[in-house]
């Protein structure tokens, strides 16, 4: 008999087969954990093996996450290049998106993203951390990895998102923080540069180090852009 | 009960279901979110993410060309 099991018909040669027999021939994986929807309706574990599925039934077999644990993507943003400040926002906004817990990590380069100050200004304690404060400047100044062409490139490539109906760089932050995404700040590379937690736009949840960042990233996937 | 109105079919990925996950979270329970996609990636992935964090996804019509309404509830 013909069924359609996700979506997609499967031949059955029985001519009935019960719900846990179905399970067992499509080797489902961790069957005590699968749950099945019959028709639309799910059906619960203990009668499996009683409910016999016929010609035409569709059978959906579904996964339910428990406790956010296994969806959660980690990103450290070192690089502080334009594009890849875009890459590693589109990569947090579309996961929160989906129902990831997402961290973003800022170190060193990626720093210059995360600062109040959008433009060049010589923040900083000492003079060496100001020069290069000034140097490094803010959002307004991150530069494209390559073809900067001076600093152009960072605004051909706005004004072409734009044009395109693209996210640009600052919806792209500002939809990762309207999603929840948890921001942190290196502890390391800012006493470097002199910053404090003032440096920083306010959704920064936290200065840490790698002790911390290990604990917060633990059961999911890390990235290093 | 409230209808909020959404319409992505400009949008582009990531866009689109950042738009409607962000649409979705102000909802209060009982209202629903009318949101007009383009076929192809939003078409698919919308009615599966939002069924995934446990809205409903009350129906999906064909409105014109390319372009189909989504009616998710909470």
């Amino acid at each position: 008999m013909s069924i359609i099991v996700n979506g997609k018909e499967q031949i059955i040669t029985e001519n009935a087969i019960s719900l846990l027999d179905l399970i067992k021939q499509n080797n489902v994986k961790q069957p005590e954990m699968v749950s099945v929807q019959l028709n639309g309706q799910f059906v619960d574990r203990v009668v499996f093996s009683e409910t016999k599925i016929k010609e035409g039934d569709e059978v959906d077999f579904l996964y339910f996450m428990g406790g956010g644990q296994q969806k959660k993507l980690s990103l450290i943003s070192f690089s502080g290049d334009f594009d890849k400040l875009v890459a590693a926002f589109t990569l947090a906004s579309g996961a929160a998106a989906v129902g990831y817990e997402v961290n973003l990590f800022f170190t060193f380069w990626g720093l210059n993203a995360i600062k109040n100050e959008r433009g060049r200004k010589a923040i900083g304690k000492g003079f060496l951390a100001r020069f290069f404060g000034f140097l490094q400047g803010g959002r307004n100044n991150v530069p494209l990895s390559r073809l900067n062409f001076a600093g152009l490139s960072p605004k051909l490539m706005t004004y072409m998102m734009r044009k395109r109906n693209v996210a640009t760089l600052d919806e792209l932050i500002d939809a990762s923080i309207a999603l929840n995404v948890n921001l942190y700040a290196c502890e390391m590379s800012g006493i470097i540069l002199g910053h404090t937690k003032d440096t920083y736009i306010p959704e920064i949840k936290e200065i840490l180090g790698v002790a911390k960042f290990l604990e917060i990233s633990e059961g999911g996937r890390t990235l290093f852009i | 009960m409230a209808t909020i109105q959404l319409d992505v079919t400009r949008e582009h990925c990531p866009m689109t279901f950042v738009k409607t996950k962000i649409a979705l979270s102000k909802l209060n329970s009982g209202d629903q979110l009318e949101v007009l996609v383009t076929e192809g990636e939003p078409l698919e992935n919308i009615p599966k993410s939002s069924t995934e964090q446990g809205y409903n996804v009350l129906g999906i019509s064909h409105v014109i060309d390319n372009i189909h309404k989504i009616i998710i509830g909470k």
